[in-house]
């Protein structure tokens, strides 16, 4: 029976934002990591969504020995990385992803990580077959760090700088909840909050705490000789947050013009509902966090 | 100048944010942002009129000679038929068809 999302000896319950997916995974080893690395995570709802994860000792794996994916159910090869690939079929009736991952994906320096894309494909397949019109929370490529009871999100394209903030960020300055991805709602009203969720989704950082928290505000990442802080104008907000959402495409679905849609009208929502600031960082964190008396000074020019 | 209507594109979605407009093809593949003089050409590239009506309506809404403005019109269309943002002439009826 279920304890603390763990049920039986081969399966876990993962939060994913509102959605909870059941993990099975008969390898032992590979049981006891999932369950280390997702423990802050794991719940005892019921789940929406499950994943059969399959572990198997050689890099390739034969086609007609019954250990890969056949019938007729959806199914693809979904890549994950150079020379690395899961083989991963989905049966909607049952809501269940099956996948078979050679061991050797989840080695260092990866780790866990290649989990990443399962995780977002549970979410999104799971919550686009109940909301086909917006899932409730959407995964966004950038680094939260909670600070003073709000979370502050630095954000860019791969390589930025997400995970050195992350890293620059001690308990004097703030706690990472994820220098990968978090999940950020939709604009709620009256007051058109947004909301900061973790995600289950591996980073270079460990997870530090299941939380949600109003956010403060968005940084854009740019590296730079020195530190400074501007605001950015709607426009440039809104064309450069847009390719940080992660596409909310279900399994095998085509990235179509409803998908593209839900990107840029999450994006226009949220750049009209949060500021959003273009970072100029050095690798100094005294320097970076001098960024709150710029903002300070910003705010007050504003008001 | 072209004598037919012109409209948008079908496979586009655009967002006006600050008097400017971005165009952002349904793949997800290409964004083009259009300042303030072309989102109001943009705008009304709705099928209904033909480019000598828009510069005329440009005259009339700014302090513009009609030799300039159906110049910003010729330039402004030019480039976004360059960049497949409206309709080729050919898949427009007589009539004009609206975009949206």
């Amino acid at each position: 029976m279920s304890v603390n999302g763990a049920c039986g000896n081969h399966t876990i319950r993962v939060q994913i934002g509102e959605i909870c997916a059941a993990v099975v995974c008969h390898d032992a080893d590979m049981f006891e990591r999932l369950k280390e690395t997702y423990h802050i995570f794991l719940s005892d709802k019921p789940a929406d969504i499950t994943l059969q994860l399959d572990v198997i000792d050689q890099p390739g794996y034969p086609e007609e020995d019954g250990s890969s994916l056949q019938g007729d159910l959806l199914r693809e090869k979904l890549n994950v990385g150079k020379n690395r690939s899961f083989d991963i079929a989905y049966d909607p009736a049952s809501r269940k992803f099956r996948v078979i991952a050679a061991r050797s994906m989840f080695t260092s320096p990866l780790k866990l990580r290649p989990m990443n894309q399962l995780i977002r494909l549970c979410y999104y397949t799971s919550t686009r077959s109940e909301q086909p019109v917006r899932p409730p929370w959407m995964l966004v490529h950038s680094c939260g760090i909670l600070r003073k009871g709000k979370v502050l999100i630095f954000t860019g394209p791969s390589e930025i700088g997400k995970t050195t903030v992350g890293r620059l960020c001690s308990e004097d300055y703030g706690v990472p909840l994820n220098d990968e991805m978090v999940l950020l709602s939709w604009p709620r009203p009256p007051d058109h909050g947004l909301l900061v969720r973790s995600a289950p989704i591996l980073g270079e950082l460990p997870f530090t705490m299941n939380t949600i928290v109003p956010l403060s505000g968005v940084f854009l990442l740019k590296q730079s000789k020195r530190t400074a802080v501007r605001r950015l104008g709607r426009m440039g907000a809104y064309l450069r947050f847009m390719y940080q959402i992660i596409t909310p495409m279900s399994f095998k679905e085509p990235k179509t013009r409803a998908i593209v849609s839900l990107i840029e009208e999450f994006a226009d929502e949220v750049t009209r509902a949060t500021p959003f600031f273009e970072l100029e960082f050095t690798m100094d964190k005294n320097l970076l966090w001098e960024v709150e008396a710029q903002l300070t000074e910003l705010k007050a020019a504003e008001e | 100048m072209e004598e037919n209507q012109v409209a948008r594109a079908e496979d586009v979605i655009w967002r006006e944010i600050d008097n400017e407009i971005a165009v952002i093809r349904d793949d997800g593949l290409a964004v083009y942002v259009l300042n303030k003089t072309a989102a109001r050409i943009w705008k009304m590239c709705d099928g209904s009129l033909r480019p000598d009506e828009i510069a005329a309506k440009l005259c009339e809404e700014y302090d513009v000679s009609i030799d300039r403005a159906s110049a910003d019109v010729r330039n402004a269309l030019t480039g976004m038929r360059a960049k497949g943002l409206l309709k080729r002439a050919d898949d427009l009826t007589r009539k004009g068809t609206p975009a949206e």
